[in-house]
């Protein structure tokens, strides 16, 4: 999981409130909670992106809290999902205006003739992801997008190996359900 | 027939988290049990599919929000959850505009009932009528005004700074292929010179790049740590993909031999009438100018895949192709020639009964593997008289019944066929 580890040095300036320290630590995590954020929420770019911004503003303002009793990639991965958690619960609230309105995500435009084959099948993956409940897209998304093992995602969910498993595994079912179409594109 | 199945744990297994003995156990049933070899494929697509999920840069100015509420003026030195302080914060904006319509509604009616003006002075002291809804009464705040985020509830929020994606998700890849993952192989020059991509050969074969032998060279490629393929002289081959569930070439000419240690199902070989999907074996493929393909498999298993059609094509067998016509029936490479041409023609030329005459005429026990393929690919009094030749040889096994095999009960035509497996390799 480690991608690029972070040095205890870097992490006490950031303490310290050396804001060049904190971009640094952007810098080296942004592209993991903005791409978990990301095919969490179908491809929508804005909404991850303030995800991303919520995600780096919790870190940065409670830098304490991190006791170093596990990884800190684990501990941004484990801030990103309860975010993107709360922002899903936060969206359910509004769903009847978005439902009368349209969906309020914006995608990007739907061209058919102009859009390559492999853009629009990893469009409907990303959407036949979204339809699943959090609990099965969160372990997909872990394993999929950031190459996490069994034990990693189970680090960051906070579960064990066997739930992450059995939940990999559902998942799997429910996207083959609605992805057996795609058989020839791959 | 093993009547244990693995499909809860086949996830596990496609990802490379099963334990070592576990693994063993499922590949050794996916080759066995039809039922679970479907839903590995099922998954095995999820999971290639998956790979079309990409990681992604933040856009540039997400630093620029959160640098912003940083800086913003914080109540105190303790950070209040948004999701607490908001909808509080709406909640009190609420009760305060609905406080001053209601008390700017009772003390313009209060000023009506003490004075009692005549309409006309009313109308002069209300707003313009641009301002809908209950009138105000001049020396009160407009409820509208108000409504901008107090100091709770705008500090430290996040500034989105990009409402509407302007870039594609991904940057695009090949027109006509789903780049599932990216990656290639070790290649080296056995003789001659190959080429790939149109260049002399390096020790790469990239993802879409075609390895080319004239009649003078040929070539080793690794596939992954799983095996090797050796490309005959005058080859055409192409590295279609290669990832942690499927590393696949496709071979548009010439001729290949591969030695696979592997997962089944984890190696295949495109042709242009025909898939060959590896079983855990050791085989040479051929392909002719016109897309025709030949099989020969020499170690463990290859499964011939066309159109939903398939054929399981073992150790010491042959089985053809031919492009536009489909897929053969594999035969052992001791079948008489007339056997050989009999069964060409039933598979390519519509030879019918004629050929099947000649099939079914001086049979040996290994033949069985030819008549088990032809069971479902015949009419029900065709089948009557496989399953008699059949039967001399290779009895039905516990729970493998005569209607069964006639009605094509897939696990039981199944069970026979790992029964026969008894006859061919003794």
């Amino acid at each position: 999981m480690t991608e690029k580890s972070i040095g205890p040095e870097l992490l006490a300036e950031c303490r310290f409130g050396n804001r060049e320290a904190m971009r640094s630590l952007f810098v080296l995590h942004q592209k993991r909670v903005y791409s978990v954020a990301l095919n969490f929420f179908g491809g929508n770019q804005a909404l991850a992106q303030d995800i991303t911004q919520q995600v780096f503003l919790k870190l940065l303002t409670r830098l304490d809290a991190f006791r170093g009793d596990a990884e800190f990639a684990t501990w941004i991965y484990r801030i990103t999902v309860n975010a993107c958690v709360d922002e899903t619960r936060r969206l359910r609230r509004f769903l009847n205006f978005g439902e009368l309105f349209g969906s309020f995500e914006p995608r990007v435009k739907q061209n058919a003739d102009k859009r390559l084959q492999s853009e629009q099948v990893a469009d409907e993956v990303q959407r036949a992801l979204k339809t699943l409940k959090p609990k099965f897209r969160l372990p997909l998304v872990l394993k999929y997008v950031e190459d996490l093992s069994y034990q990693e995602i189970a680090e960051v969910l906070q579960c064990s190996v066997g739930t992450v498993s059995s939940r990999i595994h559902r998942g799997h079912k429910m996207m083959a359900e609605k992805l057996g179409h795609l058989k020839d594109q791959v | 027939m093993s009547e244990t199945h693995y499909q809860n744990e086949l996830s596990a297994y496609i990802n490379n988290e099963s334990a070592l003995e576990r693994r063993a156990l499922i590949a050794a049933h996916i080759l066995q049990c039809e039922s679970c070899r479907d839903q590995h494929d099922s998954i095995k697509l999820v999971a290639a599919l998956g790979g079309t999920l990409k990681r992604a840069e933040a856009p540039a100015d997400t630093w620029n929000g959160v640098e912003a509420a940083l800086a913003a003026p914080r109540r105190g030195s303790t950070w209040l959850d948004l999701r607490i302080l908001a909808p509080v914060s709406a909640l009190a904006i609420l009760v305060l505009v609905a406080s001053v319509i209601y008390f700017g509604w009772l003390r313009t009616r209060s000023a009506q009932v003490a004075v009692n003006p005549a309409p006309s002075v009313v109308a002069a002291a209300a707003p313009q009528p641009t301002s809908p809804g209950p009138s105000v009464t001049p020396g009160y705040p407009t409820p509208v005004a108000p409504v901008s985020p107090s100091p709770t509830v705008s500090a430290p929020s996040v500034t989105r700074v990009r409402e509407v994606p302007a870039a594609p998700l991904r940057p695009p890849v090949g027109p006509t292929t789903v780049a599932v993952a990216s990656g290639s192989f070790s290649v080296e020059t056995m003789s001659g010179a190959p080429t790939v991509g149109g260049a002399v050969a390096g020790d790469k074969l990239v993802v879409g790049q075609v390895l080319v032998t004239d009649a003078g060279s040929r070539a080793r490629i690794e596939v992954a740590a799983i095996g090797q393929v050796e490309v005959a002289p005058n080859s055409r081959v192409r590295l279609v993909n290669t990832s942690a569930t499927e590393h696949r070439l496709s071979l548009e000419r010439g001729s290949l031999h591969a030695k696979i240690l592997a997962p089944p199902r984890l190696f295949i070989v495109d042709t242009p009438s025909a898939v060959a999907v590896d079983l855990g074996c050791e085989y040479t493929l051929d392909v002719d100018a016109s897309g025709n393909s030949k099989l020969h498999v020499t170690g463990g298993y290859v499964s011939l895949e066309r159109d939903g059609r398939e054929s399981i094509v073992p150790a010491g067998a042959f089985c053809l192709t031919r492009k536009g016509k489909g897929l053969g029936t594999p035969y052992f490479d001791g079948a008489t020639p007339a056997f050989e041409e009999a069964l060409k023609k039933f598979d390519f030329e519509n030879g019918g009964a004629a050929s099947l005459a000649i099939l079914l005429k001086d049979t040996g026990a290994e033949d069985t593997l030819t008549l088990w393929h032809l069971l479902p690919r015949v009419n029900a009094g065709d089948r009557e008289k496989i399953f008699a030749e059949m039967i001399r040889f290779v009895p039905l096994p516990d729970g493998v019944t005569r209607e069964g095999v006639m009605s094509l009960d897939k696990k039981m035509l199944e069970a026979w066929r790992l029964a026969m497996e008894q006859v061919w390799f003794g």
